[in-house]
């Protein structure tokens, strides 16, 4: 078996190459008779682009010993489905007729690039795989990459996002790929060559989006061509289905598709191609490729699992309300990060929430509990706040009243003197909160769903219930026996103090509520928690990444175990959707008691993405 | 000034060849850990913008891709011919994984005809004729220094 190779491309000097390009060159050969693949991890420590064109040639490979050059989704310097200054990405100009990028190999994955092209007298393509010599078997998959128009000065630009053609035996596979602005944006020319493109997105080209012509096997799923001069040009195969073209062409290729539809993106103008919340073209209208035979595969180009609702996206991007869990004691952000955790703590539109500069910075850090001494932030500071949180909210899914004091006591219970906690117990407090929605809305009745549609503002439709609703929600979902327990008006505090404190006899629950707390909250006891009927596998996973700096998977007993992950915002990056198979995987690979590092349970936490 | 990154390894399938050009940067680039002796050596050319010396960078694309039998296709057009350079000059890139050039170096490179387009060279076939062509590549090092 072969086994990894990996190096790291650093355009700020700390890797083993400062370019895509060197590396290509320093670590050209024969993969095969060296027994590896190669993955070439792409990084920018200081925010500089990688400004080289990049060659790849050089090495012998098949399916095996291949070369993967990614963006690692677990950190920075990956994009999050929206091209970003601030991530890895690779921006050149090219004097000769190529490819920013050059596929001149038999096998090689690209996956989370950004590639900005421009040409100086000619014309260029991001990614290229007209290849260096003839007879090739080129298997190219590009997964979850930005392609798009650099600036130019002369006549011609980036007039391909992905271009095959001609005369060598290609596959390409493209996955979540957006070009956009470019004249044409997926080009396959030649009856040679054969590609899919599954769930990628073509805008604003002046052109063509998609190219099937001179007897390309082009098979496109769930592909969304939009705002370009001619949507699909050409001939597609009758593989092809639920494509989408808009906003006034029908011309969308295979069976079900979408003609002139409109379709509202995020900003599209800023090149921003998420679905808006408020989009009814492309949501839910694509078809399930998650055992397609050729690529299957269950992700977004951010890494957002697909389906959210109840049916794929058509198109790059997966609708999804971004839910968060924070570990208060781990998490450390700065700048961009901070703001854009902000931003989805603030449940709104990726990018477009009304809280901005301190009041953006202070939202952040509250949420993401930093001790409101620390910030020296009034009750009044909080109120503004709070204001302008649930004003984001309100204005974007129309949040009653009722509810959004519930929040701001929720959420901001740092500032709420009637709540009578510490800092430090709210902020856990709205950890737990936020993690114990997040398990909610995975796991339990459909009333803990729907309260947690309303404390994480997730689905407007879902708060259109009253107030008696929600308060019968609130005691149903928090309290240990909605037969018994009787919640009241009162019982705020005794929840939050449930909620802080668990088995805390300070706080004076008895042992027996403690243990019904545990089981319904998954509440943290010494190093494991122990998780018991079906479903709560999710919430396991997701609460204790809030809460252990520790990890382990350990069988308790047949359907008895627990796990722990080391930090929320690990948990965050990867997205992960472990069901309970996933888990029961886990446990299954592992030995009674087996100990993992945080990095291995990372690994196991990848895969179950990748999966 | 530019600094070149200068290919050392040789791959068996004659793709990259010792003497190319792979990237070039400003002055001060951060390097990586990797990119120096054996595989990589550093080219130094005082005054010189980094656009003025990216033609080296161009790869070898004839006209006969169009029949899809392109025979001398490489990433590379252009080559720094190592076994050619003065010794001293390419110890001390070998030693130091670094070498700054003078405006002189540069002219005795030409001179030397250390500095080759391969795809050229092939159609054209004297030496001549790549002096010619890197004279024609308009590489001034500042003589100051």
């Amino acid at each position: 078996m072969a086994t990894e190779r990996l190096k790291v491309v650093d355009t700020g000097g700390t890797g083993d190459y400062s370019s895509l390009a060197a590396a290509i060159t320093g670590e050209a050969g024969d993969l095969i008779s060296d027994n590896v693949y190669l993955r070439i991890k792409c990084q920018c420590t200081e925010g500089a682009a990688d400004t080289s064109l990049v060659t790849i040639t050089g090495y012998t490979t098949d399916a095996s010993h291949y070369i993967e050059i990614f963006t690692d989704p677990t950190e920075s310097y990956r994009h999050e489905g929206k091209w970003d200054e601030n991530k890895y990405r690779i921006e050149a100009q090219a004097s000769v007729t190529r490819g920013i990028i050059d596929v001149g190999i038999d096998f090689c994955t690209i996956d989370g690039l950004q590639i900005k092209g421009s040409g100086q007298y000619v014309s260029v393509s991001c990614v290229s795989v007209t290849g260096l010599t003839t007879d090739a078997d080129r298997q190219l998959v590009i997964k979850s990459t930005i392609l798009a128009q650099g600036s130019y000065d002369y006549t011609y630009t980036c007039s391909y996002g992905v271009r095959a053609e001609r005369y060598n035996r290609i596959k390409v596979t493209c996955i979540n790929v957006i070009a956009y602005d470019i004249p044409r944006g997926f080009f396959f020319y030649g009856n040679t060559i054969t590609a899919q493109c599954y769930n990628c997105t073509a805008y604003g080209s002046s052109i063509g989006g998609f190219y099937g012509a001179n007897g390309a096997l082009v098979t496109l799923k769930n592909c969304l061509s939009y705002n370009n001069t001619d949507n699909y040009y050409g001939t597609f195969q009758k593989a092809s289905t639920n494509n989408l073209s808009g906003p006034t062409q029908t011309d969308a290729p295979g069976s079900n598709p979408r003609n002139g539809v409109t379709v509202t993106f995020k900003d599209a103008d800023n090149g921003d191609f998420h679905l808006a919340a408020s989009d009814t073209g492309a949501r839910d209208y694509g078809a399930d490729l998650s055992e397609d035979d050729y690529f299957a595969f269950d992700y977004d180009i951010d890494g957002d699992i697909r389906p959210y609702g109840s049916a794929w996206d058509i198109g790059a991007d997966e609708y999804t309300p971004y839910l968060i869990t924070a570990n208060a004691a781990s998490i450390s952000m700065t700048g961009a990060q901070e703001k854009s955790l902000a931003h989805r703590v603030l449940g709104a539109n990726r990018g477009s929430v009304g809280a901005a500069g301190q009041y953006n910075g202070l939202t952040a850090s509250r949420l993401l509990g930093t001790d409101s001494e620390e910030l020296q932030v009034s009750p009044g500071d909080a109120d503004t706040l709070a204001g302008r949180l649930l004003s984001a909210g309100v204005a974007a899914y129309e949040i009653m009243s009722d509810d959004a004091a519930l929040l701001r006591r929720f959420l901001l219970a740092a500032a709420s003197e009637s709540l009578q906690v510490s800092p430090s117990e709210a902020a856990t407090l709205a950890l737990r909160l936020l993690s114990a929605g997040v398990a909610a809305y995975e796991i339990m009745s459909d009333d803990a769903a729907l309260l947690g549609h309303r404390i994480f503002i997730v689905d407007a439709s879902a708060l259109q219930s009253t107030a008696s609703e929600a308060d019968t929600l609130r005691h149903r979902w928090l309290t240990a026996d909605a037969e018994t327990m009787e919640a009241t008006g009162e019982d705020l505090y005794a929840i939050a103090s449930r909620l802080i404190g668990a088995e805390s006899g300070a706080l004076g629950i008895s042992p027996a509520d403690a243990a019904v707390l545990r089981h319904r909250w998954l509440a943290m006891l010494g190093e494991h928690v122990t998780v018991t009927g079906s479903g709560m596998d999710l919430a396991a996973l997701r609460l204790l990444a809030a809460l252990s700096g520790h990890v382990a998977a350990v069988p308790l007993a047949a359907d008895l175990y627990a796990i722990l992950i080391p930090s929320a915002l690990e948990l965050i990056r990867l997205r992960l959707a472990a069901s309970r198979a996933e888990a029961v995987a886990l446990r299954q690979s592992h030995a009674v008691g087996t100990e993992l590092s945080a990095s291995r349970i990372r690994d196991l936490a990848l895969q179950c993405y990748r999966r | 000034m530019a600094e070149l990154l200068i290919n050392l390894r040789h791959v068996s399938d004659d793709t990259w060849l010792p003497g190319q050009v792979i990237v070039v940067m400003h002055d001060g680039h951060k390097w990586g850990s990797e990119e120096k002796p054996p595989k990589f050596f550093i080219m130094q050319l005082p005054g010189v913008h980094p656009d003025r010396v990216r033609k080296l960078l161009d790869a070898e694309y004839n006209d006969t891709i169009e029949t899809g039998k392109a025979a001398h296709d490489l990433p590379r057009s252009w080559r720094i011919l190592l076994e050619r350079i003065p010794g001293a000059m390419l110890q001390t890139a070998l030693k130091e994984g670094r070498v700054k050039l003078s405006a002189e170096d540069w002219d005795q490179l030409v001179e030397l005809d250390c500095i080759r387009n391969e795809s050229h060279y092939r159609r054209y076939g004297t030496e001549e004729c790549m002096r010619d062509s890197a004279k024609d590549l308009g590489i001034a090092i500042d003589r100051k220094g």
